[in-house]
């Protein structure tokens, strides 16, 4: 009995000192972007996408990232940063690009326009996103760092005004249904 | 000298172009529409945002893991020759064949063609030793490798994992230049590998779509290549690619229509949209151009 209490301690430790560790280590900070999730996404089988992303920025400004989503898959975006806020989720936009025939200067144009299709702030600053595309597309996500809290990186390199931000993309396949 | 001064001039002239397209602040482009030709000359016009933008691009094996399903046959003969590596003598070579060779077992695994993946697997090795990233393929990768000789949706994830922890050690060491190489070695062989394995054109071929898709991955490669763009080797790739891109810019079709959202089961789709769509002229032409692009980089 005292031998698997003293092995749990053990593994406890283990999984605690590599959580510190990759926390502390900014580029794999959106590994830990799962934590945040509720409990009913954690069924179901998502492959993670290494178009994934981590750096560190200053707290305040905005972090911006762009991937490309295939048809055919089903993507969850969830983000992260390694500010302890108690809890609160970081606000996150989702925006697509769209090509638009215009008239500028009296001259047919082609626009390439981003529009906003997910922002949490409308949704209780949701912490995740999930959606499918009909094309192969390319996708923004505008990540907002918070300007307080405290911050793992404080004890790192770059201090208090900086943080660790991660974007975790997962995929499964879509589904066939029907013949 | 003539030559050198064309380079310069290719250069500089890409060099403009880039800051103007791939300014991370830009939320609109303006491009010219000659509705015969989709002539396009990109202008800045609005900034909304001071933050760096950051270029994700997917890697080889999510290609070739949508194609996979379309009744394609593997094509052997359309590998980089692994006799080839004793011709990279220079970081540039030897960092853009790293990308292909990567790419190769990528598609070999994913068509089931065991054979040649340890083999192809030291020579990327080798030049991950040349290239400072030794440390990705320690004794244990390599163990995996051999204990997964037959099983090929092993060797699918570690040829992926392979490229995928390269690409997280040498952004995690700096090493952008090289990194920029990679990425573009490997999309210029899978997408070379798929112009080959999809057949005849028909509008229908969703390999033929797929190779459409690919200008949006090339529009992201480039935009994350432009950040090391003051490396010269960078900056070559970099005109082979953008040659590429206005292959693709100067054939597709612009389809015209609205897009829409719908929501199902807490999934939402992303339907509609303008968007340029591939014909034969393209298919043929992006399929020259990359062969071209493809024999110049793997032959020297």
């Amino acid at each position: 009995m005292k031998k698997s209490i003293f092995f749990g301690i053990i593994f406890v430790g283990i999984i605690f000192i590599q959580a510190a560790y990759a926390q502390n280590s900014c580029k794999r900070v959106h590994n830990f972007c799962t934590e945040k999730l509720p409990e009913e996404e954690s069924k179901g089988k998502w492959s993670f996408d290494n178009q994934s992303k981590s750096a560190t920025f200053e707290k305040g400004k905005v972090y911006e990232m762009s991937f490309i989503a295939y048809k055919n898959f089903i993507y969850r975006i969830a983000t992260c940063s390694d500010i302890i806020e108690d809890g609160e989720n970081i606000q996150f936009e989702v925006l697509r690009t769209e090509i638009v025939r215009k008239e500028v200067n009296g001259k047919t144009r082609l626009l390439k326009e981003k529009t906003s299709i997910f922002n949490n702030q409308a949704d209780e600053l949701k912490s995740f996103y999930k959606f499918k595309v009909k094309k192969t597309e390319k996708i923004f996500i505008k990540v907002t760092i918070p300007t307080g809290g405290n911050t793992e990186s404080d004890k790192k390199n770059k201090g208090p005004e900086y943080a660790c931000v991660g974007v975790l993309l997962e995929h499964r396949k879509v589904q066939k249904t029907g013949f | 000298m003539k030559t050198n001064l064309l380079k310069h001039s290719t250069l500089f002239l890409l060099s403009s172009t880039l800051v103007i397209s791939c300014n991370s602040n830009i939320d609109v482009d303006i491009s010219d529409l000659t509705v015969d030709s989709l002539k396009i000359e990109s202008v800045k016009v609005n900034t909304t945002t001071e933050s760096l933008i950051e270029y994700s691009v997917p890697t080889p094996n999510e290609l070739f893991e949508i194609i996979r399903n379309q009744n394609v046959k593997l094509d052997i003969e359309l590998v980089n020759d692994i006799a080839n590596k004793e011709l990279y003598i220079h970081t540039k070579s030897k960092a853009i064949n790293f990308g292909v060779y990567s790419a190769d077992i990528g598609y070999m695994s994913c068509f089931e063609h065991n054979l040649e993946f340890l083999r192809y697997s030291k020579v990327i090795e080798e030049l991950g030793e040349d290239l400072g990233i030794s440390d990705v393929f320690d004794k244990e990768l390599m163990s995996r490798i051999e204990n997964n000789e037959g099983n090929s949706d092993s060797l699918f994830v570690i040829s992926n994992d392979t490229y995928f922890n390269s690409y997280q050690y040498l952004e995690e060491n700096n090493k952008g230049n090289e990194l920029a190489l990679i990425i573009s070695g490997g999309f210029i062989e899978s997408l070379y590998i798929i112009t080959n394995l999809a057949g005849d054109y028909s509008k229908d071929n969703l390999i033929i779509q797929e190779i459409g898709g690919q200008k949006i991955v090339l529009e992201n490669i480039i935009d994350f290549c432009s950040t090391y763009m003051d490396d010269e080797a960078v900056s070559e790739i970099m005109i082979d690619l953008d040659d590429l891109g206005q292959v693709y810019e100067a054939n597709m079709d612009f389809i015209e229509e609205s897009s829409s959202i719908t929501t199902e089961n807490d999934i939402v789709t992303l339907n509609g949209g303008g968007h340029f769509e591939m014909n034969e002229t393209t298919f043929n032409a992006v399929k020259e151009k990359i062969t071209i692009i493809r024999t110049k980089l793997t032959q020297k």
